[in-house]
């Protein structure tokens, strides 16, 4: 049991018709999670991330459609579920947590009902009004919303942005998950907030062992909480590998740029150097390495061909020709 | 510290009725300032107010010119002739009909209990027929369905109530003789009045027979009032339902594992039916106006009707008595919508 | 100031003025393109086009006199049905007037009590919520107040009131539809200006000794025109069925001079004889109305997609 993986994506595909042509939001992005385990997901804004969460739950909306792969939760492949079966699925085993928490909470509906919802929905109480509320209030103190008795019936709008989030994560605990996405969860928070409610994720972590993925563009937010940290470009998986083995030899060009972009206190006082160029039009991503174009160090070679993974230390896959080449020292 | 937030709770219920009390409070100016107008209307039409008050048609006797003149304060200033007619006002004296020889608040509150039915009955229509058509069109925006009843929508905005009024009677009283096309109730059947509204009075006394007859009066003229106002909530509705479809506590609910239903009806709809609401009261306006025209074509005995024979009887008292109900009634309701906008809109501020 | 102060300001405003005009004259061509680009909203425009023309020239496309009948061909069905004649395209009404025709010369009445009563209302609406806005202090009071007030009556009913007042007629008509009709230009000009007027160019205008009523009528209004236009259009419609309801209470147009409402109003004592008195002048105004009302929509969606929520 514990050998399977919690989470299994298998050449996920994402795409979203445009205009322009078809958009390869996910692009044949393969990758497991282990149980209890804390995994980050990095990139620019516009990569796939949120993407590839909101695939993992179904919930990418028409036109948008998921083209191909698999997604296996505990063996299961959810692709192939009903909408019925996928519906007792989200929240109760998978439970998400969105970036913006105001906009996120209903605001017609005080902030208890909100989080009890969830507990009605999957019977969890089996719809006794008392017990449900008393679970609430639970959860309401668990993520440290102080006097939760009174703030019940509170609306989203008198939460502050903070209060907000928690009660955000008290709605996707609600069911106890095994897996916890949680995208972005503090990018619209100020930084002292933003550290209590990293502590109040870790904390999750660690007493209920709920695995988390951990969706951010900030580098050093995934290297501070995640075991493992993959990087996303364009769509697709670029480096993923424990959070040692990539900030401390990142081996994808990208990668690299990313750590020089962030402003270091402790750190040897270099130049920050942001990366040169944009990212692609994903309507017409190159057939080759999708980095190439701001690459300093591309060859010929990355335009034209798909670069495979390759395996620079157990665990640690990097997609660039360079790694091969080099085998395995850049 | 519990104490201390529960004190907050409930001032937020005080500071809620406050804002309600604030509320109720602007409306007394605007009602002053329509009785104003009103009063205003009968001094700037030319003529002696005497004469145009007893109408053109009425052989006033010398006593009742008279009586007129001290009743209206005629040989006084303006303002103090206009304090006099506030008075009046605020004590529910709307004057005297001379063509009528009836107290004016007398003939209105007779004819009141029609109209409300037939405006009820428009509004429970419309909302019939506009909250599934919003609803459905937005959830399958760009489907047939929504095609079809935005297409529909945008004729019934178009749609001349008169018009549509007669359409009806052609098609249902006259080629399928199948429902009536005029009154309220046909002479054979009998009923006891309690309320005045004839569907009500049917079901309070058990007559079946009654309650029948009076729904068939009833369908054509209030499907024809509510077809404008349907066609306006529903376009309103799936637009808002449209917006709020899109947002992010929508997505949220659906990660929650919350059915389709759960989600639309719950939700959305609840958010969706704020800026509605809105447009509901305003259409208040319209049902009001439209009753006038509704009331001609179906022959229905109510305060429309009233006003529009008035007219061409020249009552000015009973007309300026019934533009004075009518404005008062809008600015009521616009106030019960504006509650209700507050009871539905937490984050309120009137 | 020195002395060529002012010629240098009036050379700026030919200048702006030649600027403007090329603006104005691409944004038409792009509206054109737009409109050629929506099949429907230019049908829409093609049918009020028609309306317009038919109006216009009434006189020399029927061949019937509009107000003075045969008895003897009193409720002659449309040419279609069994006993209708093709003098009589869609039938004769009580009087043996010809329909047709007079559904033709009602157009006159139903266009010119629309546009003229649309047109008062945008000037003096677009006049006062200007001043208003530009201005703010007591005129902006007085006048936001008495516009609060005006809403407080549904517009048939004001109409209906000021009619039973002033008795019916063309100009009364006019006069009670603009009398209300103003407010809505008011409110929304105001509230443009109150929002332009903070703008830097209007700053920059005033540094540079322009007028008050220059900066209103050279720098502010051209902003809001866009707005003001596609209301009107969509207000245009409702200002002509206005003008039917009242015509088909008795308080508008008097007979014998065609207007729609009146018609419509005239057949209803003989549904159960002759169903087409009623419903021809009818689908004419609801045509007219759709088109408009297609038109306007359209505009709008062009033009001024912020107004989309009302």
């Amino acid at each position: 049991m514990e050998n399977t993986p919690l989470l299994e994506l298998k050449n996920l595909t994402t795409v979203f018709p445009t205009r322009r042509g078809l958009v390869y939001a996910v692009a044949d992005v393969s990758l497991s999670l282990a149980h209890s385990e804390r995994l980050g997901i990095v990139g620019e804004s516009g990569c796939g991330k949120s993407v590839t969460m909101l695939s993992i739950l179904r919930l990418i909306s028409a036109p948008g459609r998921i083209a191909s792969g698999q997604i296996l939760f505990q063996g299961r492949d959810l692709l192939q579920l009903s909408n019925r079966e996928m519906r007792d699925i989200r929240g109760r085993d998978i439970a998400m947590v969105f970036q913006d928490p105001l906009t996120s909470l209903n605001p017609a509906f005080p902030v208890g009902e909100q989080i009890r919802e969830s507990l009605r929905i999957h019977h969890i109480a089996h719809n006794h009004f008392a017990r449900e509320k008393e679970r609430v209030l639970q959860l309401m103190t668990e993520v440290g919303i102080s006097s939760p008795m009174d703030r019940y019936h509170d609306y989203p709008h008198q939460f502050s942005g903070g209060m907000q989030q928690r009660a955000l994560i008290a709605i996707a605990l609600a069911c106890e998950p095994k897996l916890l996405l949680a995208d972005e969860p503090t990018t619209s928070l100020d930084v002292t907030i933003q550290a209590q409610i990293m502590d109040l994720m870790r904390r999750i972590n660690d007493v209920r062992g709920t695995a988390i993925i951990l969706v951010t563009h900030n580098l050093d937010l995934a290297a501070e909480f995640c075991q493992r940290i993959a990087v996303m470009y364009a769509g697709r998986l670029v480096e993923i590998g424990a959070t040692d083995q990539v900030i401390e030899s990142p081996q994808h060009p990208y990668t690299r740029g990313l750590l020089t972009c962030i402003p270091r206190i402790v750190a040897p006082r270099t130049r920050i150097e942001p990366i040169p160029g944009n990212v692609p039009d994903l309507a017409a991503v190159p057939p080759g390495c999708a980095f190439a174009e701001r690459c300093s160090f591309a060859q010929p070679i990355c335009q034209n061909e798909l670069v495979p993974f390759f395996e620079v230390a157990p665990g640690h896959h990097v997609r660039c020709v360079r790694v091969n080449a080099a085998g395995g020292a850049v | 510290m519990g104490s201390l937030s529960t004190a907050f709770g409930s001032l937020g219920i005080i500071m809620k009725a406050v804002k309600i009390l604030e509320r109720v409070l602007t409306t007394i100016p605007i009602m002053f300032g329509v009785a104003i107008i009103v009063f205003f209307f009968i001094r700037l039409t030319p003529g002696d107010p005497v004469d145009i008050m007893l109408g053109r048609s009425a052989a006033a006797t010398q006593r009742e010119i008279e009586q007129l003149r001290q009743q209206f304060h005629l040989d006084e200033p303006l303002h103090v002739q206009l304090g006099y007619f506030l008075g009046d006002a605020l004590r529910g004296n709307l004057g005297y009909s001379y063509i009528r020889n009836k107290p004016v608040i007398d003939l209105l509150t007779e004819r009141l209990p029609a109209t409300i039915e037939m405006t009820l009955g428009a509004l429970f229509i419309s909302l019939i027929i506009a909250l599934p058509i919003g609803i459905l069109s937005a959830v399958r925006q760009n489907s047939l369905l929504d095609r079809m009843s935005m297409a529909g929508a945008f004729l019934g905005i178009s749609m001349p109530g008169f018009w549509l009024g007669i359409i009806l009677i052609l098609f249902f009283a006259v080629r399928l003789q199948v429902l009536p096309a005029q009154g309220r109730l046909s002479y054979d059947v009998p009923l006891q009045e309690v309320t005045g509204l004839y569907v009500l009075d049917s079901l309070l006394t058990g007559n079946g027979r009654a309650l029948e007859d009076s729904l068939k009066h009833l369908f054509l003229p209030s499907l024809t009032l509510g077809a404008g106002v349907a066609a306006i909530i529903a376009r309103v509705l799936r637009s808002s339902m449209l917006e709020v479809l899109r947002s992010d506590y929508i997505k949220l609910a659906r990660a929650k594992g919350a059915s389709e239903w759960g989600v639309v009806m719950k939700h959305a709809l609840r958010n969706a039916l704020i800026p509605t609401i809105t447009v509901v009261g305003l259409q208040v306006g319209v049902l009001l106006g439209g009753n006038m025209i509704v009331e001609t074509v179906f022959s229905w005995p109510g305060l429309g009707r009233l006003v529009v024979d008035a007219i061409f009887n020249r009552d000015f008292p009973l007309i300026q008595g019934a533009v004075m109900i009518y404005a008062i009634t809008f600015v009521l309701t616009n106030l019960v919508v504006d509650i209700l906008y507050t009871y539905l809109n937490p984050k309120i501020t009137l | 100031m020195t002395a060529h102060a002012p010629t240098r300001v009036a050379r700026g405003w030919d200048y702006t003025l030649r600027i403007r005009l090329r603006l104005w004259w691409r944004a038409l061509a792009e509206l054109g393109y737009e409109l050629w680009q929506r099949p429907f909203v230019l049908m829409g425009g093609v049918i009020v086009a028609l309306f317009i023309l038919a109006a216009i020239f009434a006189d020399q496309i029927t061949i019937h006199d509009p107000t003075r009948g045969t008895l003897l061909l009193r409720f002659e069905p449309p040419a279609w049905e069994a006993e209708g004649n093709w003098k009589y395209l869609l039938g004769t009404d009580d009087q043996g007037r010809d329909l047709l025709t007079r559904i033709i010369f009602g157009t006159r009445v139903s266009l010119a009590v629309g546009l003229l009563s649309v047109a008062i209302s945008v000037f003096v609406g677009t006049a006062l919520g200007a001043l208003a806005g530009y201005y703010r202090g007591w005129l902006d009071e007085i006048l936001s107040r008495f516009a609060d007030l005006l809403l407080a009556f549904p517009f048939l009913i004001f109409a209906i009131g000021v009619m039973a007042f002033l008795g019916p007629g063309f100009v009364n008509l006019i006069m009670a539809l603009a009398f209300k009709g103003w407010v809505e230009f008011y409110r929304l000009v105001r509230g443009e200006v109150l929002a332009e007027r903070t703008k830097e160019y209007v700053d920059g205008a005033r540094v540079a000794g322009q007028s008050d009523a220059a900066i209103i009528a050279s720098e502010i209004l051209p902003n809001v025109i866009q707005s003001v236009f596609v209301l009107g259009t969509l207000r245009l419609g409702y200002m002509i069925i206005m003008e039917a309801s009242l015509s088909f209470l008795g308080l508008g147009i008097q007979p014998p001079t065609p207007a729609w409402g009146s018609m419509v109003s005239s057949g209803r004592d003989y549904l159960l004889t002759a169903w087409w008195v009623s419903t021809f002048p009818g689908l004419a105004l609801l045509l007219l109305v759709v088109a408009i009302n297609v038109f306007g929509e359209g505009l709008r969606d062009i033009l001024d997609p912020r107004l989309k929520i009302e």
